[in-house]
This record gives structure tokens, C-alpha cells and sequence, in this order.
């Protein structure tokens, strides 16, 4: 499952709320990429940052290097962490119709995007809040669904990831969300 | 890359702040004194996190405000310490004062500014307002791109800064948030590349207990118009100064700086102006434009004090139309200050139409549509004719 190129820069939008850990995994993504040689810019959205309420987080990437600033309207790849704005039609505005969505959700990836009237290539959906409770005993929802992103991108390899995980928290912690971040892998969900 | 270049330095991915924090370490300054401010708090978080950890061995002075901030700067750079200090927005405004003495005690001091907008109303984004408010302070003014600028600047301002031509202190300003904020690769020199590029400060004032002199004294009628045409003349000497440094400073890197960015100029009859970060966004623009047929080219302003007469001379009396694309407003003038600089730059030869846009105010985010939007309607103004006012961009109901 390899999601189509159809720009030199590839841009990918993370939606979560405060707190559920976009700008990490959005930062994450975008270091992976940057181990591997890519050209990189990986920023949040600069609106207010509050706990609970919408954060959104973008990465671009190239082999040649990236010379536009500006935020992103139209991502190849878009993740959505919170599951509730996983199921607002708004998080997908602007979405290519070839790209990938990445979505965590207890819901069929066909219910979902029916439900949502989506037109685009691939949804995927991880079970982020069971992936969690079971690995972590509480919930984590965006190391779930950045491994999910990675088997149906293909943007990354896994291990770059794991490495980056267990840099950023040592120990238990590390190996417990290299758990879920390979469980998202293998449970994702796409149609 | 030449392989040779390439040796000297490593892969690195930072954000803007971290980049600026990271050329300070490897510049090995003495002193740094700063107030934390959004979007600049990183810079010095990162720098007193350095000297904490004894990676950097410097003397970090907290203080209670801006004001203070720089005064500190001020009077570690008179005895003769490298010193360092950042800033944005209200905090830059609050330093006003001491930016003047800076200059005028002529001190080597640099400074980082994350550009950001003024109150009121308030607001904590990207534009050049505060940038532009110090232009006459008598600093030398770089603004970089993205980090790689930013970085590259940063060592090469201690350089210029320092340089007994010169001794004037060096502002290196990149868009807040935008690149403050966003985490890029980029290309670091090495520890000991900076550190032989640098050297210690060696010049400039130096109170010294066993040499007693006299530093910032009273000037009245008789001696402060030469204190401040010597002033003049550094600046002016800053210009051959700046090219040296760009010039080893490519040798080293192979990064070759100008003050003006030139993005297929060659045959172009518009050319688009811009600073900070919509350089890049205006070059991803135009390769659009070009894509289509329009003969459009990009100038970016890395050097904006001293303005660098000459190139501009040169660069602008060759196109037919230019719009020039600017983050502040003057309110009451007949544009803004990037307009009147190319302007008088090329007076009286000017058969240049020129269309000024205020745009992006307080972090109105721009696109690349958004340039190319720009573009088709100041190419329509110019060829009416119409260059008598100041338009705006991306204003909601306009």
C-alpha cells in the first residue's frame, strides 16, 4: 500500500486536541524523515494553544529542498487523532482525492467514509483508544495512529521510529509506545 | 556540495530558535543577557540550557525587562566581552533607547529578533513591524529566510560585527513562528570551523582599570555631530566589510551569500520583492508563473541596513514592473519602507512602474496563490498606471 506521489513536496495535516499529542507526533513523523534523508519542515499550527481544543500540526517533505512557508490546505496525507474530529466532515477539507486519511476510529473504515461522504483514495482507521488501553493502560492516541500512517504511506520505515521513541523516553515508557506504534501497523484498517 | 565544503559541517534538523541558540554556542559568545518574549523564548531558554549544562561557557545575566536586557549586553560588550542578547516585538520596542546607545558606544553586540507584530491590537505573529521600527537605530539589519539563513547569518554577524572597520552591533531578524518555530534540516558548521572562522573579540572598546578612559560621555554642540559621522562611516564601511565575510564564509561552506536573493531575474520584466520567509513561498510561486509564461523573477532582501545601493542600482533598473511585497505599514506615507528604498535607490533614472502591497499584518498566513494573486493584480495596477497609493492584500472584505 503506497499512497501516489503527485507533488515534489509531499504534505501531510495532523488534527488532534491539546494535549493528545499532535504536535509529538506530528515533530516525530518529521525527524523519521529527516533520518532518511529527506528534506523536512515540520511545524504546528500557530492558533491558540489550549488544552482540549483543536491543534493541527504540519509536515512537507521532499527530496529537493522545500522553499514554500506557508501552512497547508491541501495535504497528500492527513491524520486525525481525536476521535470525535475524526467523524467532522471539516478536518478533511482540502485532503487530496489521491491521498491517504489515517484516522483514529472504533468505526469500518467503509461506515466512516460513507458517513462522511469522503472522496478519497485511502482511509485508513486505528483503534487507537483499544490499541492503547490494552498496551498502556490508558489512553494514547497518537502513537497509534502514526503507526498506521506508516504501513499505509510507506513514507518511513518502522524501525527509524521505534529508534526515535525510545530516544525521546527511555525505558518502559519508550518500549511501551513502540508497542502501540507497531500495533497500529498491524491493525490499521483501510479501504 | 563540494565534498571539501561538506566535511567542514553536519546534517541537522532544528527549528529557527535552536538554530540561532546553536550558532551562538559554536560563536562561543561571553555574555548573554535576554527577557524571555514569544516567539523568541526558545533562543535563550535553549542558550541558558547550554550554559547550565557547561556546554557553553558564558555568563548568563537574568534581567527583569528588555530594557535591561540589552543595557546588560551594552556594558559586558564595553569591557570587552561577546556578547549576545534576543528579542521580539514589544520587547524590541521596549529596547529602544539602548538600541541607539549600542550603536553609538559602538559596540559588536548581536542580536536575534523573531520578528513579530506590535500591539495594538495584540498579537504574537509574524510580521516586520518591529524590524522596520529599528531601521534607523544605526544597527546593521540581515533577515533570514528559513534556518539555514538564519544560522549562517548569526556566526557571519559576530564576524562583521566585530571587525574594527565596522564595530557596529548586527540584528539578524527571521519570521516568527514561521521559521521560529518550524523544525528544518539544514547545514551546521563544525564546532572547530566556527571557532577558527571566529577567533576571540579582540577589537573594540575594552574598560580596562589599568587604562583608564572615558565611555559614553556628555557631547554637546562642539563634538556629537562627529561622533555620529564616524558612526555614518562605519556603516558605510560595513558594505565592503559584509562582502568579505560572505565571500570566506562561502569558501568555507559553499554557501554563497548576497544582499540581494535573485530568483530567475535574469529575463524577467516583473520582478516580485519580498523579505523573511515569503522569499521562498514567492520563488515556489513564480516557478508556477513561469510554468504558464509569465517572465516574473523573485528578489529576496537578505541586507537591509546598510541597503545595498549599488546591487540595487543594478538589479532593479532592469525590470519594467516591480511589486514589492511588505509585512508593515506606515501609516501617512506613500508606501512602505522596502518601496522608498528601491525608489530612491533608483531616482532619477526611473522608468520602473512600481506597485507596493501591504500584506500578511499580524501572521495572515500567504500562499503561494496568494503571491500569484499579488502578482496578476499589481501587474494589471502597474500597467494602468496606477502606482499612487499602497495596496493591501488578504485584508477580509477588500
Amino acid at each position: 500500500m503506497r499512497m501516489v506521489k503527485t507533488s515534489r513536496i509531499v504534505e501531510i495535516r495532523w488534527h488532534g486536541r491539546g494535549g493528545q499529542g499532535v504536535v509529538l507526533a506530528n515533530q516525530l513523523i518529521g525527524m523519521a524523515l529527516f533520518e532518511e534523508g529527506k528534506n523536512i519542515q515540520t511545524f504546528p499550527d500557530f492558533g491558540p494553544e489550549r488544552t482540549g481544543g483543536p491543534v493541527r500540526g504540519y509536515t512537507r517533505f521532499s527530496e529537493d529542498p522545500i522553499d514554500i512557508h506557508s501552512s497547508v490546505y491541501e495535504p497528500d496525507i492527513l491524520a486525525v487523532i481525536d476521535p470525535y474530529l475524526a467523524e467532522d466532515p471539516s478536518v478533511y477539507v482540502g485532503l487530496k482525492p489521491e491521498g491517504v486519511a489515517v484516522v483514529n476510529s472504533a468505526k469500518n473504515p467503509g461506515d466512516l467514509k460513507k458517513k462522511l461522504g469522503l472522496n478519497v483514495k485511502t482511509l485508513g482507521v486505528v483503534d487507537a483508544a483499544r490499541i492503547s488501553k490494552e498496551v498502556f493502560g490508558a489512553y494514547v492516541f497518537n502513537t497509534p495512529v502514526l503507526g498506521g500512517l506508516v504501513r499505509l504511506t510507506g513514507i518511513v520505515r518502522l524501525e527509524t521510529l521505534e529508534k526515535l521513541f525510545l530516544n525521546r523516553f527511555p525505558g518502559r515508557v519508550g518500549e511501551l509506545n513502540v508497542k502501540m506504534l507497531k500495533r497500529g501497523y498491524e491493525e490499521v484498517a483501510a479501504q | 556540495m563540494m565534498a571539501e565544503a561538506l566535511a567542514r559541517q553536519h546534517r541537522i534538523a532544528l527549528t529557527g530558535n535552536d538554530a540561532v541558540a546553536y550558532a551562538v554556542k559554536q560563536a562561543n559568545v561571553d555574555v548573554i543577557s535576554a527577557y524571555p518574549i514569544t516567539p523568541q523564548t526558545f533562543v535563550v531558554e535553549t542558550l541558558s540550557r547550554y550554559v547550565n549544562d557547561g556546554e557553553l561557557n558564558a555568563k548568563y545575566i537574568n534581567v527583569e525587562s528588555e530594557h535591561s536586557a540589552l543595557s546588560a549586553v551594552i556594558g559586558a560588550s564595553l569591557a570587552g566581552a561577546r556578547t549576545f542578547t534576543a528579542t521580539a516585538s514589544q520587547g524590541l520596542a521596549y529596547m529602544w533607547e539602548a538600541l541607539y546607545a549600542a550603536s553609538g558606544l559602538r559596540l559588536p553586540i548581536v542580536m536575534a529578533l523573531a520578528a513579530r507584530a506590535l500591539s495594538a491590537p495584540i498579537n504574537i505573529h509574524n510580521d516586520h513591524s518591529d524590524f522596520f521600527g529599528m531601521r534607523d537605530a544605526g544597527w546593521i539589519m540581515f533577515n533570514g529566510e528559513e534556518a539555514q539563513e538564519t544560522y549562517d547569518l548569526t556566526i557571519m554577524a559576530f564576524k562583521i560585527a566585530e571587525d574594527p572597520r565596522v564595530l557596529l552591533p548586527v540584528v539578524v531578524s527571521y519570521d516568527g513562528f514561521i521559521v521560529s518555530h518550524a523544525i528544518t534540516n539544514f547545514y551546521a558548521l563544525n564546532d572547530d570551523v566556527v571557532k577558527e572562522f571566529l577567533g576571540v573579540r579582540t577589537t573594540g572598546p575594552k574598560i580596562d582599570p589599568d587604562n583608564p578612559r572615558s565611555y559614553g560621555v556628555l557631547a554637546l554642540q562642539d563634538s556629537y555631530f562627529e561622533f555620529k559621522r564616524q558612526q555614518y562611516e562605519a556603516m558605510e564601511n560595513a558594505r565592503q566589510v559584509i562582502q568579505e565575510v560572505f565571500k570566506k564564509y562561502g569558501e568555507i561552506s559553499g554557501r554563497n551569500y548576497r544582499p540581494l536573493k535573485e530568483y530567475m531575474t535574469s529575463d524577467a520584466e516583473t520582478c516580485i520583492v519580498a523579505m523573511g520567509s515569503t522569499v521562498g513561498t514567492a520563488r515556489h510561486a513564480v516557478k508556477n508563473l513561469r510554468e504558464k509564461g509569465e517572465k516574473v523573477g523573485v528578489v529576496g532582501i537578505l541586507q537591509y541596513r546598510p541597503w545595498p545601493v549599488k546591487e540595487a542600482e543594478q538589479l532593479f533598473s532592469r525590470f519594467k514592473r516591480i511589486i514589492v511585497m511588505e509585512k508593515v505599514m506606515s501609516p501617512g506615507a506613500r508606501a512602505g519602507p522596502v518601496y522608498e528604498d528601491i525608489t530612491a535607490t533608483l531616482y532619477p533614472n526611473y522608468n520602473v512602474k512600481m506597485i507596493d502591497f501591504i500584506y500578511g499584518l499580524g501572521g495572515r498566513d500567504i500562499p503561494a496563490q496568494g503571491v500569484i494573486d499579488i502578482y496578476k493584480r499589481g501587474k494589471e495596477l502597474a500597467d494602468k498606471g496606477k502606482t499612487d497609493k499602497a495596496y493591501f492584500y488578504g485584508v477580509r472584505g477588500e
